[in-house]
């Protein structure tokens, strides 16, 4: 342990301390080695409460700090300080920079361009498909995705660029060693190995809803631009847009029906100036990707030309023209192609099983992008 | 004097007999009754002296001894007042032993002399043609559901003094018609042309119904669940008579028949609400009866959300599925029911029930996964089919399009049957939810694309060994259903559909 990691970390982990009062600390005393050798009389003009002030004085022990650092370190967790090598560069721009940082995995390399994708815990599944679809192509691209592994969107987004065997960070609201929510359990393993996790909190930090809006701030700050996949027009995607505006960040976002609510946030975003996505290429030209490596399939569905490849029977051919990637219950898909109900059945079991459709629950189908 | 009359007990659903013996002597006049007496039979004395005096029959006060053998079979119900009194009449001397001599009487006296309807007459009488005893007198309620036994003299009395001028020859009753048996299928007020639309549930349902495959219903509330259940009675095919000897026997067991109902021809459709104790889905009690599930034999037992019946009640019916009978084991011995039935349960697929409609449904994915995991394991692997249902829209529910009524699906249903009827004979069973597993691929007779195709699908869907052979049953029903002799990919195609598996994963619709 150098001795800076040390006084870095000692003052991220003052409890009560947050990094706003690390900025104020920062600016008045300079390098945390010159708070900590400073007298507590002068650092309590900065300190307002006496909990802050209390526990300040308590921190100073240097042992505990050290078998705390050892510890996460054995844990295969970075603890990252603007000092530090490591440090993204990218951050260190961005208002209200974060003074310490939580990492499991590996950072995106400082050159690679990344994609931050966002949208709504609660979406359909033409969001979350659509997440997929895209976090897969831009990841298979080169660019990194960004998300915050959340319900919903986040998590699709992750999945995707796993899938292309691209890299993806994961910007934690809670502490580093938190999962949340548990159904990402197998995510979090998946990402950790190949990609990155990062938080602004230690290891025990319950993951409460006031810390996700700063970790939003991150999730803009570690991205070049910021993909808004579906949202409702209160949201709290919103809340990464803005910082990523604030930061400069371009704003792309896929537009949706008017009658969807659950995509009236993005269409609001369009309407306000956002770039409209329309294909994968449309995000690689905004942020000048060099196209070396091409999106394998540029827009989300299946051309002709790919459909007449699967080389489908006729009955599976007329009941794939049905389906949709809402998903559609089995007697609405009967009723259409008016066919008997046991051959409806085979000819999707045997879509299923070549993979062009999924069964969203049991008994409603949709097609797979 | 002594005189000796033929009486019987219930044991479980099956019928026992018992001998009335009466002394009458001189000495104190004492009325004593012995035999191993529940109290109710212990009462008969005050009812049978009461209603002989005002029948017009006066015992002078004697020594009086009733016994009930054999004495180590527990004597319960109020059927021995009637034998009791004639065999008081005959110890007596009103009546001669030989008018008496192998005529089985039951009936409970009412303090006027009128022979009340008792419960449990059935299996008694049963069992009585079985020991050769050819006339009987019960009360004129019991006479239908006595007469149903071929070869038999039933005569229904009303009160007592006419049993008594019966037997004295003095004015013979009439003997009790026997019905003709006919199978009847009609006479169900419900059809499934009342189902609109619901093709893919009615599909699964008549393959349920053609296996005898348990199914499970998944669907919101109002799509429809109950109201095909209760049409699956329907679409079975007519009780044989032996089949409707049985049921009949534990509707009587249970004093659950009508006065006027002879045979029950209707399958049953038993729906017992959620709150239900064990011993009422079971059977039980001090003296065990039949249970929902005996009271379901031979048809339909419904469980309506599931998922709110205590588990430990889902958890006991499994060896009842597997045996097709409950043996219930109490102090004066254990007492076998039968329960031949099949399974119809149905249950929401998330905790507010309208998952997978996501305008409707908030749950989270835990919420709905911890609610499907209520359901044992255990419970679901009896379960062979499972559909899920979806509320119907304003077209499919006021369409012009015409359904097909019950009668048409019964008769594909009869015509599967009888296949597997003639197919399993060997086995010892009848349909091919009970095919034991070992004989399954034998029976199933696949080609190696069909092989190469179960391959496929155990792997595609990572069924269970279980689950595998439960998807081969079920196509083995289809195949049945389209007459083919082996099943064939279309059919496991199909088969697949309903597995019991991966109910949910995490997909909604908007």
């Amino acid at each position: 342990m150098k001795t800076e990691d040390f006084y870095w970390y000692w003052l991220n982990t003052i409890s009560g301390i947050g990094n706003r009062t690390i900025g104020r600390l920062l600016d008045r005393f300079g390098t945390p080695k010159q708070i900590y050798h400073t007298e507590e009389r002068e650092i309590a003009s900065v300190l307002r409460t006496k909990k802050q002030q209390s526990a300040f004085h308590m921190s100073k022990n240097k042992a505990p700090v050290i078998d705390s650092y050892n510890n996460i370190s054995a844990g295969g967790i970075t603890f990252l300080h603007p000092d530090s090598p490591l440090f993204p560069e990218r951050l260190k721009t961005i208002p209200d920079m974060p003074y310490g940082l939580y990492l499991k995995g590996i950072l995106p390399p400082e050159e690679k361009k990344t994609v931050a994708m966002i949208g709504a815990r609660s979406c359909t599944r033409y969001g979350k498909e659509m997440a997929r679809f895209f976090a897969s192509e831009l990841a298979g691209c080169g660019v990194g995705i960004i998300s915050g592994l959340a319900r919903g969107v986040d998590g699709m987004a992750h999945v995707g660029a796993l899938e292309a065997d691209g890299y993806t960070l994961g910007v934690l609201g809670g502490g580093i060693d938190q999962i949340y929510p548990i159904e990402h359990a197998a995510l979090f393993q998946q990402i950790e190995q190949s990609g990155g996790l990062i938080s602004e909190s230690g290891p025990g930090i319950q993951p409460v809803a006031g810390l996700f809006p700063m970790r939003n701030r991150l999730i803009a700050g570690f991205a070049d631009g910021i993909l808004v996949v579906e949202a409702m027009e209160k949201s709290g995607t919103f809340i990464t847009v803005d910082q990523g505006l604030e930061q400069g960040k371009e704003i792309f976002a896929l537009p949706g029906r008017l009658t969807d609510s659950k995509s009236a946030g993005c269409n609001r975003l369009i309407q306000m100036g956002a770039h409209i996505v329309t294909g994968v290429e449309d995000v690689l030209e905004l942020l000048q990707i060099d196209n070396t490596s091409r999106p394998k399939r540029n827009r989300p569905e299946r051309s002709e030309e790919e459909i007449h490849k699967m080389s489908l029977a006729p009955l599976e051919k007329m009941v794939y023209s049905c389906l949709r990637i809402e998903p559609k219950y089995v007697d609405v898909i009967i009723s259409e192609v008016r066919v008997a109900p046991q051959e409806v059945c085979m000819a999707l079991n045997q879509l299923v099983l070549c993979g062009a459709v999924v069964e969203t629950t049991r008994n409603y189908y949709a097609i797979k992008l | 004097m002594y005189s000796k009359i033929l009486s019987g007990t219930l044991h479980g659903v099956e019928g026992r007999l018992i001998t009335v013996e009466a002394d009458v002597s001189e000495g104190l006049p004492v009325f004593n009754m012995v035999g191993f007496l529940a109290s109710e039979v212990r009462e008969a004395s005050e009812r049978v002296r009461t209603a002989l005096k005002n029948a017009g029959y006066l015992l002078p006060p004697k020594r009086i001894t009733v016994n009930l053998s054999p004495a180590d079979v527990r004597k319960e119900g109020s059927v021995f007042d009637l034998p009791i009194s004639i065999a008081l009449l005959a110890a007596y001397g009103y009546i001669p032993a030989e008018c008496v001599q192998n005529i089985l009487l039951l009936g409970e006296l009412s303090l006027s002399g009128d022979v009340l309807g008792v419960r449990g007459v059935l299996p008694i009488v049963d069992f009585a043609r079985k020991q050769n005893i050819t006339t009987l007198i019960l009360p004129y309620d019991n006479r239908k559901e006595a007469s149903v036994i071929p070869g038999l003299t039933v005569y229904g009395a009303k009160d007592l003094k006419q049993v008594v001028e019966h037997l004295l020859g003095q004015s013979p009753m009439q003997a009790e018609p026997m019905p003709r048996y006919e199978e009847k299928t009609e006479g169900f007020s419900i059809d499934f042309a009342d189902v609109k639309g619901q093709r893919m549930l009615k599909r699964a349902t008549e393959i349920a119904v053609s296996g005898m495959h348990n199914i499970l219903y998944l669907g919101p509330p109002g799509a429809g669940k109950s109201m095909i259940a209760k049409r699956i009675p329907t679409i079975m095919p007519a009780l044989s008579y032996e089949e409707s000897i049985e049921l009949t026997k534990i509707y009587s067991v249970n004093g659950m028949l009508g006065a006027e109902e002879g045979l029950i021809r209707k399958r049953p459709f038993r729906m017992p609400h959620h709150s239900i104790t064990a011993n009422a889905l079971i059977g039980g009690g001090k003296v065990p009866k039949p249970g929902e599930i005996s009271l379901a034999h031979h048809g339909v037992l419904f469980l309506d959300e599931f998922l709110e019946f205590q588990k430990n009640i889902i958890e006991m019916m499994r060896q009842p599925l597997e045996d097709g009978e409950i043996t219930i084991s109490r102090l004066q011995g254990s007492y076998t029911f039968p329960c031949d039935i099949m399974l119809v349960a149905a249950m929401n697929p998330c905790p507010c029930g309208f998952y997978p409609d996501l305008t409707r449904c908030h749950c989270t994915r835990p919420q709905i996964e911890h609610y499907l995991k209520k359901i044992s394991e255990p419970m679901l692997d009896r379960m062979d089919l499972n559909i899920s249902v979806r509320k119907m829209t304003y077209e499919e529910l006021y369409g012009m399009e015409q359904e097909e009524c019950s009668k048409q699906i019964r008769e594909r249903v009869i015509r599967a049957q009888a296949i597997q009827k003639r197919r399993l004979a060997p086995f010892g069973v009848r349909f091919n939810s009970q095919i034991p597993a070992n004989r399954l691929d034998e029976l199933c007779g696949l080609g190696k694309e069909e092989e190469k195709l179960r391959k496929e699908l155990f792997e595609r869907y990572q069924l269970s060994a279980r689950g595998a052979g439960k998807v081969m049953k079920v196509a083995r029903t289809i195949a049945d259903l389209d007459a083919s002799e082996c099943v064939k990919s279309h059919h496991m195609w199909e088969a697949v559909t309903y597995r019991m598996s991966d109910f949910y994963q995490g997909g909604g619709t908007e």
